[in-house]
């Protein structure tokens, strides 16, 4: 017996055998998602912190009477992707919070692999309010604030890859004319005259930053 | 729809291959604006379930596989100890059957074994040809 015959009424139900049975098909998807949440975070699966990572899964669909579960329909989705989807969330959620606390014991190529994240300007800080639609500034959020390529933003957003070049373009297009400057910085004449990079205080240009 | 349960359960949907409505999407491109992990989580979903199921097709393939072969198997014994052909013949026989990927390998022809009784005895038919693609 395998996902594909998952007793979906049994399990809403609490039955112990349908939860067994499920457990076991639903771990190896489970792990692969932490795990590969954590390889992408620059992390080698910590023994403590995966085996967590995946009981925090799978208490997250039982949670409150099982409501994650009753939002899952089966006719309309995989049951596959419903697991990587909470495991990949909820392994994302048990990082941050490890990050949190001083003692947790994240390697050092995790630190470098936020770091980045950490220190750099977001699209949403410069960019002014209503200059771009919601897709626009969606593409560009996703192009260089995660790095991602046209087919893959093309098959997260559901749209063509012509159409992620036709935003790109089309958000680049606006942020010129309207005078970005290369520091990421626009004249003053947008956002009530003060300059965009509200989250910056240090007046310095880039270069002369620490 | 907007809590993060729903947001999880559109993320899901669209990982597992399923079109969402245009009201549905929208919200999933306001989430996802307000997070972009939620599109790395997405993409990482959708490989990770394409994975899941073409492992869980491989393995009911070969459990099918698998069982066909021990029922042939069983069913040659028994025809070779009807047949007196001996324990050990059939033996081997159903063993090669068995480690060799079976009578319906694509690689070998197929083979059908017909038994019917026959007054007291049992009439045996090996019929062989070629598997059609």
């Amino acid at each position: 017996m395998d996902l594909d015959q998952t007793d979906f009424s049994a399990l809403l139900a609490g039955e112990e055998r349908a939860w067994s049975r499920f457990i076991l098909n639903a771990r190896p998807v489970l792990e692969a998602a932490v795990h590969r949440t954590f390889v992408r975070q620059g992390l080698k699966p910590d023994a403590g912190l995966f085996q967590d990572a995946i009981s925090a899964s799978l208490e997250r669909i039982t949670a409150d009477d099982f409501a994650l579960l009753r939002r899952f329909d089966p006719g309309r989705g995989s049951i596959r992707a419903f697991l990587a989807v909470v495991g990949g969330s909820t392994a994302s959620n048990s990082l941050r919070a490890a990050r949190r606390h001083s003692g947790a014991d994240l390697s050092a190529a995790e630190a470098m692999a936020v770091a980045p994240a950490a220190g750099g300007q977001k699209i949403a800080e410069v960019v002014p309010e209503g200059l771009l639609s919601d897709r626009e500034g969606l593409v560009l959020r996703l192009t260089f604030e995660r790095d991602m390529q046209g087919p893959d933003i093309a098959r997260a957003l559901d749209i063509s890859e012509n159409t992620v070049r036709v935003l790109k373009a089309r958000a680049l297009k606006k942020l010129r004319d309207a005078g970005l400057r290369p520091d990421g910085t626009f004249p003053d004449d947008h956002n009530g005259g003060h300059d965009t990079t509200s989250a910056t205080t240090d007046d310095r240009p880039v270069g002369d930053r620490p | 729809m907007t809590d993060n349960d729903d947001i999880l359960i559109l993320i899901a949907r669209r990982a597992g291959g399923e079109r969402l409505n245009r009201e549905e999407q929208a919200a999933l491109d306001r989430a996802m604006l307000a997070d972009p992990d939620l599109a790395v989580l997405l993409l990482d979903a959708a490989e990770v379930a394409a994975q899941a199921t073409d492992a869980a097709g491989a393995a009911r393939q070969e459990r099918r596989a698998s069982g066909g072969r021990v029922r042939m198997a069983a069913l040659v014994m028994g025809l070779a100890a009807c047949f007196g052909l001996g324990a050990t013949a059939g033996a081997q026989l159903a063993s090669g059957l068995l480690s060799g990927g079976g009578l319906g390998s694509s690689s070998q022809p197929t083979m059908q074994v017909e038994f019917r009784g026959v007054g007291d005895a049992l009439n045996l038919k090996v019929r062989s040809g070629s598997r059609e693609k």
